[in-house]
């Protein structure tokens, strides 16, 4: 990957864990369950575009596997949490297990391909 | 446990939906690239319902959230990993994203604080 591609790289990871954390929580406040499914889709979708759409910032491996920008929020909100004086030692479990889901679910979408 | 059974069983069904769903949305012609976009609304909003809204993802309170994004993030990669990709190809790319990731979430808590002192 050369620079041009570390540049654009490192700012897809950037942004997407940015707005997540900027504005998602601010759609639950103010409507509930409908604020969090229209920021979702505002966030994740105009994310989507511009991280894996036509001109993709996040730059892939050749033949290698997918990184998705999924990567980028699940890290920020964690380093998030930990700037912000979240126990980590607390969330080990939950990590443990979203882990072992995440492998459950890469086996059956490998299995439905 | 019980609340465990609920972040894996959650965050394997996140997986399969983005990954799953996505390429048929993102791939519809009539749609076009609004299909990709449409993915964001139909597939990660409403499987938020589930993992964070109602919350099968279990976050105690103080600890630091972990996202369903960490299950599929991991599904997505694990997905190329059984099927024979290198894992080692993938790591550059991983690298990048990851320290964007910090930068993201460390602007995020200076400027959140910066907004929340104004007030």
């Amino acid at each position: 990957m050369g620079i041009q591609g570390i540049a654009t790289t490192v700012f897809g990871g950037m942004l997407f864990p940015f707005l997540i954390l900027m504005v998602w929580g601010k759609g639950v406040e103010e409507r509930g369950i409908f604020g969090g499914l229209v920021m979702g889709g505002f966030i994740v979708g105009t994310s989507w575009l511009a991280n894996h759409g036509g001109a993709p910032l996040i730059v892939q491996g050749q033949g290698a596997p997918w990184i998705d920008m999924a990567w980028a929020a699940g890290i920020g909100i964690m380093v998030h949490g930990l700037v912000t004086g979240g126990d980590l030692k607390k969330s080990m479990p939950t990590l443990f297990f979203a882990i072992i889901g995440g492998i459950i679910g890469g086996y059956i979408l490998f299995a439905a391909a | 446990m019980k609340r465990q059974l609920g972040t894996m069983v959650g965050g394997a069904i996140a997986g399969v939906f983005v990954f799953n769903i996505w390429g048929i949305l993102a791939g519809t012609e009539a749609l076009g690239d609004a299909g990709g976009w449409l993915g964001g609304l139909l597939i990660v909003g409403f499987i938020w319902t589930v993992n964070h809204y109602v919350g099968a993802i279990y976050n105690p309170e103080g600890a630091v959230s972990i996202d369903m994004a960490v299950a599929i993030a991991v599904a997505g990669t694990m997905q190329g990993v059984f099927g024979g990709a290198p894992i080692s190809a993938a790591l550059p790319t991983l690298l990048w994203v990851a320290v964007g990731a910090t930068l993201g979430g460390i602007f995020a808590a200076v400027v959140q604080n910066a907004i929340a002192e104004e007030e």
